[in-house]
């Protein structure tokens, strides 16, 4: 068997998918350009011309304390008095509601949204700079690195403000020495709800009373740890915003005449307590504005007002912004007009590429500014705003052109046209009109409207480079998949010219940038390389084709409408259609599951149309003239149908019950998710929890019963190597570990007191095992992968049930299932076959009989990697939810149900009654595997969104959080794509299992043993290494194509619809979804592949082993 | 039973010769005359003179016939039930909601079984062996059957392709649950309708039927 090969090519197929995802990428998720300019205090212009130092006018306010509370979502604040029963999350902060009805002129409480991404490093980012940050620093949130625009902390240290922080250490990372004091607290264990609070409790009051800072910044994160851990709805949120409550009411007390309160929280959160996306629940978090001075016109009854800004904020839509009738109330505070305001009220420029737009009623009217110091009215702060905005737009569009040049011409006559109606107006000393102020607000908004549109900036070029290689490498792939035969004869030569063109490429790009910009860009190189070696290629198979063609005939065009319409064709055609639109990428998992159905169906349709299906009648006999004569038994092909039949059931219901484990889109409205998706920690009924564990606990040993249960019934649990030794053992105990685990993280904390030690020791403990365990079975089998037990055959004992007891006492299996699965003949053609140069003994051949036994060796390639699979499958249920297991167990059904079908309708179409040496595995099954992959996907409670990525894996056996980065982000990886995994380790078995099914076809007295001697099961594959090889190869590429397919659809998408109102809600994170799939399922598949090989080695060596024993 | 299945048969054989006269799924029908309209319906073929010859030939079997033909209905009327259950369980398997719609789901399902279904049993007659059979490459052993084929083949596509558009944010009325489904298989029947008598036409020369 050439292995080598195999494997070269695989790995250049793979590599150049992933130069492609890679530059696309690169081209679609660019970082919108930071302005490195800081504001100072000299260029913010007063009204009027003469020039005077901003800083140096009393502000407004001398000091101000900033309470973050992360995740406190707008529906936390409101208080309903007659609300009788209220859910732990509503009526939990009175002092909002009371403040504001008996103090309207100090206070103030509004909704306050959020620019998606809403998690929390994005928010600090955007409420600090101002600026609208881009879908691409999403990734930061496990190393987020300091920000280096211009923001409010570094003004406030400009001009001299002692700034203390205490709370999520996120801020450290971001603002790094920039704090005259601070006390971070570990902000990565969301499991932990008390110790960043407290810690800010110990610090806050003390702090206050001392006159050692200017700005306090504290923020608490254990309402958003308690969403993530609980849920909204549970009673630990009423302990936390009760708590809230307090810490507001005290800071309110120690507060002095001359500090601004703000109260607010950074996002919201789903139903579920997670948040990312851009859902009105995630972006609608609350502002309270506080102070003991005067600091709001006074306005009519507020509560009337709340009441109204509730109503009204009901109804508005994300990005519209109302102005209510004084058009000074706004509904809804954008996160972004924090920055100019508090600027603007605590005296410090606002800073440069703010986009944000001041909130008007903390400025007193023009020709109000009575008691309050050094106040500016409405239309100073106002044009002031508007002039910072104004600058950081002409500095901007100088920097890069992304901003449309219609709007910008636009924009700056709008400003220029106010800019000398305003100036005018103050002049004259006349009181402006109301109309100005208005316009200078429209202004504002559009300015931010235009940013917000603009801000995805693509580079055109490489993603058209990075499409064009995903492209050639889909045809790539698919020209592999049918010449593999071709390029295994030739020993995988033709790689060579398309790798050394490769580099020649890549190195002659690279020179040629260096010498003329004099710096290298990686990707360019990438691509050319990528490209070149792709084209070659394609050039001399086509020749080659040609020349193939000419030998065997006119070839069969593919592009026929014929040809597209078949269902193997059509359906991954239609999964490809159906990325490019949102609703379909909404609703993927049941698309995908309905597309899979259609599909499985196809095959019995498909094989009664061709008559395979049931025996042929006596009448068809007749005319045995025209129809080929039979191959196949009708009690076979009637034993075959049945199974075909029987297991499409089984596919079939797994289909439909693996549709209860899907989690929730926020765009789908009415779903609900699946009830088995939280961890068993969060249920509060303790008999749902019991029946939930006891479920889980059930689909786990059945898991293990079948995987065992499969490898005896094919006589692969006998001999003592180290695979059988992990079936034996390390599964059984894996198993254990498990189910241990989940009791012991089931438990709530508070129910075993003086257990707690133990409990946490445990939770600590038992997943390390696991782990370790998982690492040893997987290392045993790839160490030791042959599940062969050879037995010299003594003379006298006749081939029949006599089997010596003592070994049929020692593995405990039934005498049938010992005799069904061994292999007495192999031995003989085997060696025959490996010793070409004669020099077979003939003493063992002299009585006709073997003389090895071996069990288990049909199985031989597939009995390790079903291990392997099954292994890994516990490992990947650990990472998951409890009740995924069920989810899991019918993964484990329907990949046993789609290999069986595809042994039968083998078997009934006769491909390999024939015993040709022809294994390919046709497209159907192939693209059943892959889109199952992908139902598995949706099926195990996953989502192509980030806020659904379940990071509870991460603490798996890690609860106190991790110190690294690579940890946590593989667990998570390992969670998010563990069906991609398991399907594409699996992937291998679609070949063998034809072989492995058939010795219940060929053994009563047809096909097979009319050869009499022909080696069975998976030994044909060792008795024609080409075409193992080229089935290994070609079964592969097709699986990488038809994912690679996936892939370019999606990356279409994204490059056709990038200016689609849900290109970053949507299509974006589907790409990243895909295209991450991708890369795992092309690392996984190359495992499993390496496996099949590394078994291979063995086998080799098994037989060598053999010879020199048996002629002794 | 068994004597009708021989009866039958033999009949069958009768009716053999090239590729215009009603062979043995016809003949079968014609068995069941004497039941209700119900059965009958949707089935017209043959020239006149075909038929009174062949009334003639069965005339003597007519007192066994009627009650065979009584069992014959009640095992169509069981069969068109059972098929109603079937597309039903088909519908909920490819993501029918199981209770919120049922009756919708249903109705579905006997529009389904009304336009494939209830054509097998006319012209086939109870006996899934043969519907099992006429869908195969070499199992059309009439036009009819081809037309069978076609019709059927459309419908359930037809079906098929309706429920693409559900998922989709259009708001329309006809996306909701079973509408665009049934008006698809509708569409594809009437298709096929349309589809087959041009097929085999367009096919004349190569189609060669062999009856059994």
């Amino acid at each position: 068997m050439k292995r080598l090969p195999v494997l070269w090519l695989l790995l250049w197929v793979c590599a150049l998918y992933s130069a492609g995802i890679y530059l696309f990428v690169g081209g679609f998720l660019l970082v919108r350009l930071e302005v490195n300019r800081t504001s100072t205090c000299g260029d913010v212009l007063q009204p009027g011309e003469e020039p005077a130092d901003f800083c140096r006018v009393q502000p407004r306010f001398r000091r101000a304390v900033l309470l973050i509370v992360d995740a406190l979502k707008i529906d936390f604040t409101w208080f309903d008095p007659h609300n009788a029963a209220p859910r732990p999350y509503e009526n939990k902060l009175p002092v909002l509601e009371e403040t504001v009805s008996s103090r309207p002129a100090h206070s103030r409480l509004y909704p306050f949204r959020a620019d998606p991404p809403t998690t929390t490093m994005q928010r600090i980012k955007g409420f600090t700079t101002g600026s609208l940050p881009t879908f691409v620093d999403v990734g930061n949130n496990f190393a987020s690195s300091a920000i280096l625009e211009d923001n409010l902390i570094h003004q406030f240290g400009q001009v001299g403000k002692r700034v203390v922080f205490m709370g999520d250490d996120t801020w450290e990372n971001l603002f790094p020495k920039k704090f005259h004091r601070s006390l971070p607290f570990p902000s990565f264990n969301v499991k932990d709800l008390h110790t960043v609070d407290n810690g800010i409790l110990q610090h806050l009051y003390t702090t206050m009373v001392s006159d050692d800072w200017d700005i306090l910044v504290a923020h608490f994160l254990g309402v958003d740890h308690c969403g993530h851990r609980f849920g909204p709805d549970h009673p630990a949120m009423a302990d936390k915003l009760t708590q809230m409550n307090g810490v507001i009411r005290s800071v309110m007390d120690r507060l002095q005449n001359d500090t601004l309160l703000v109260v607010m929280g950074d996002h919201g959160m789903t139903d579920t307590g997670d948040h990312g996306g851009e859902s009105q629940k995630e972006t609608d978090a609350a502002i309270f504005l506080y102070s003991p001075s005067p600091l709001f016109p006074a306005a009519p009854s507020e509560t009337q007002c709340t009441q109204h800004v509730r109503l009204q904020f009901a109804s508005t839509s994300p990005h519209e912004l109302l102005v209510i009738a004084d058009q000074s109330e706004p509904d809804v505070v954008p996160q972004t007009d924090l920055v100019p305001t508090l600027a603007l009220l605590l005296g410090v420029p606002i800073p440069y590429s703010s986009v944000g737009q001041v909130l008007l009623p903390v400025f007193p009217p023009h020709g109000q500014t009575k008691g309050a110091v050094g106040g500016l009215s409405q239309l100073e702060a106002l044009w002031i705003n508007a002039k910072q905005v104004n600058r950081f737009l002409e500095t901007y569009s100088g920097m890069a052109k992304d901003i449309p040049p219609e709007s910008l011409s636009r924009l700056k006559a709008d400003f220029s046209r106010l800019s000398s109606e305003y100036l005018a107006t103050v002049r004259r000393g006349r009181p402006p009109s109301p109309q100005l102020a208005a316009s200078l607000q429209a202004y504002l908004t559009s300015v931010r409207d235009t940013c917000r549109a603009t801000w995805a900036r693509f580079n055109p070029l490489k993603m058209a480079a990075g499409l064009a290689i995903l492209a050639f490498a889909c045809l790539t792939c698919f020209v592999l998949s049918e010449l593999s035969f071709e390029l295994i004869r030739e020993d995988g030569t033709g790689l060579r010219a398309p790798v050394a063109a490769a580099l020649m490429t890549g190195g002659c790009v690279a020179a040629g940038q260096l010498s003329a910009r004099g710096y290298v860009e990686v990707a360019w190189c990438l691509a050319a390389a990528a490209l070149s070696s792709e084209l070659l290629f394609l050039w001399r198979a086509r020749r080659s084709g040609i020349a193939g063609a000419e030998k065997i005939g006119p070839t069969s065009g593919w592009l026929t409408p014929r040809r597209l319409l078949a269902p193997p064709v059509l359906v991954p055609l239609l999964r490809c259609a159906s990325l490019l639109s949102d609703s379909y990428v909404i609703a993927e998992g049941r698309a995908v599951t309905f597309l899979v159905l259609s599909l499985a169906l196809y095959i019995p349709i498909r094989l009664n149309w061709d008559g395979l299906l049931l025996p042929p009648s006596h009448d068809s006999l007749k005319a045995a003239g025209i129809l080929p004569p039979p191959a196949l038994s009708p009690s076979t092909v009637r034993k075959e149908s049945g199974t075909l039949l029987a297991c499409l059931g089984l596919l079939v219901g797994s289909l439909y019950l693996s549709l209860s484990f899907h989690a929730c889109r926020e765009e789908q409205g009415s779903c609900q998710p699946s009830p088995f998706l939280s961890p068993l920690s969060r249920l509060q009924d303790s008999r749902l929890k019991n029946l939930h564990y006891v479920l889980s606990v059930f689909a786990l040993a059945l898991w293990t019963y079948l995987l065992r249960r499969c490898l005896r019934h094919y006589g692969n649990l006998n001999s003592a190597s180290g695979a059988v030794f992990a079936a034996r053992w390390v599964l059984l105990l894996l198993s254990v570990c498990l189910a241990l685990y989940w009791a012991v993280s089931a438990t709530p904390e508070d129910s075993f007191r003086n257990l707690a030690e133990l409990i946490a020791m445990a939770q600590l403990a038992l997943p390390r095992a696991a782990f370790c365990l998982l690492g040893l079975g997987l290392a045993l089998i790839w160490l030791d992968p042959l599940t062969v037990y050879a037995k010299t055959k003594v003379q006298a004992s006749a081939r029949g049930p006599s089997v010596p007891p003592r070994y049929r006492a020692s593995t405990a299996i039934s005498p049938q299932a010992e005799l069904h699965h061994l292999i007495p003949q192999i031995y003989q053609r085997m060696r025959r076959s490996l010793d070409d140069d004669g020099e077979l003994s003939a003493g063992s051949e002299a009585d006709g009989r073997p003389a090895v036994e071996a069990y288990g060796l049909g199985t031989v390639y597939s009995a390790p990697l079903v291990l392997f699979c099954g292994l890994l499958g516990m490992g990947l249920l650990l990472l998951h939810p409890e009740g995924m297991a069920l989810s899991f167990l019918l993964l484990l059904l329907q990949m046993g149900a789609v290999l069986h079908i595809h042994a039968s309708s083998t078997t009934l179409s006769g491909l390999h009654g024939a015993g040709s040496g022809c294994f390919n595995v046709p497209w159907t099954p192939v693209v059943l595997w892959s889109l199952a992959a992908t139902q598995f996907f949706h099926a195990t409670g996953h989502l192509p969104t980030f806020p659904s990525i379940q990071w509870g894996a991460a603490f798996v056996g890690f609860p106190e959080g991790h110190t690294g980065t690579v940890l946590p982000a593989s667990l998570v990886t390992l969670n998010t794509f563990a069906s991609h995994i398991l399907f594409s380790v699996g992937c291998p078995l679609l070949l063998f299992w034809p072989l492995v099914c058939e010795v219940r076809g060929g053994r009563p007295g047809t096909a097979c043993s009319e050869e009499g001697e022909d080696a069975v099961m998976e030994m044909r594959l060792r008795e024609n290494p080409q075409q193992f090889s080229s089935a290994l190869l070609q079964l592969s590429t097709r699986y990488l194509f038809v994912l690679g397919a996936q892939v370019f659809a999606s990356v279409c998408a994204a490059a056709i619809l990038r200016r689609h109102l849900m290109v970053w809600k949507v299509f974006a994170p589907k790409l990243m979804f895909e295209a991450s799939g991708f890369l795992v399922s092309s690392a996984s598949l190359l495992i499993g592949v390496t496996l099949v090989l590394r078994v291979d080695v063995a086998v080799g060596r098994w037989f060598k082993r053999l010879i020199p024993d048996a002629s002794r | 039973n068994q004597s009708h299945g021989v009866h039958s048969r033999h009949h069958r054989r009768l009716c053999v010769h090239g590729d215009r006269r009603p062979c043995g799924a016809r003949a079968r029908l014609l068995g069941v005359r004497h039941a209700p309209a119900v059965a009958l319906r949707g089935v017209r073929c043959g020239r006149r003179g075909q038929r009174r010859r062949l009334l003639a030939a069965r005339h003597l079997a007519a007192h066994q016939e009627a009650h065979a033909g009584l069992s014959r209905l009640f095992r169509s009327c069981v069969y068109f039930f059972l098929s109603c259950l079937f597309f039903h369980a088909v519908v909920v398997l490819y993501g029918a909601p199981l209770i919120e719609s049922a009756l919708e789901t249903f109705s579905l399902a006997v529009l389904l079984t009304s336009l494939t279904t209830l054509r097998c049993l006319c012209v086939l007659g109870p006996n899934v062996q043969a519907w099992i059979r006429v869908f195969s490459r070499h199992g059309a052993m009439s036009v009819w059957d081809t037309c069978l084929q076609i019709t059927v083949a459309c419908t359930l596509v037809g079906a098929w392709v309706g429920a693409f558009p559900i998922p989709l944010d259009w708001d329309r009325p006809w996306q909701v649950w079973p509408v665009s489904c049934s008006l698809g298989a509708t569409i594809g029947f009437l298709t096929g309708l349309v589809a087959a008598p041009a097929w085999i036409h367009y096919h004349r020369k190569q189609l060669t039927y062999k009856c059994k």
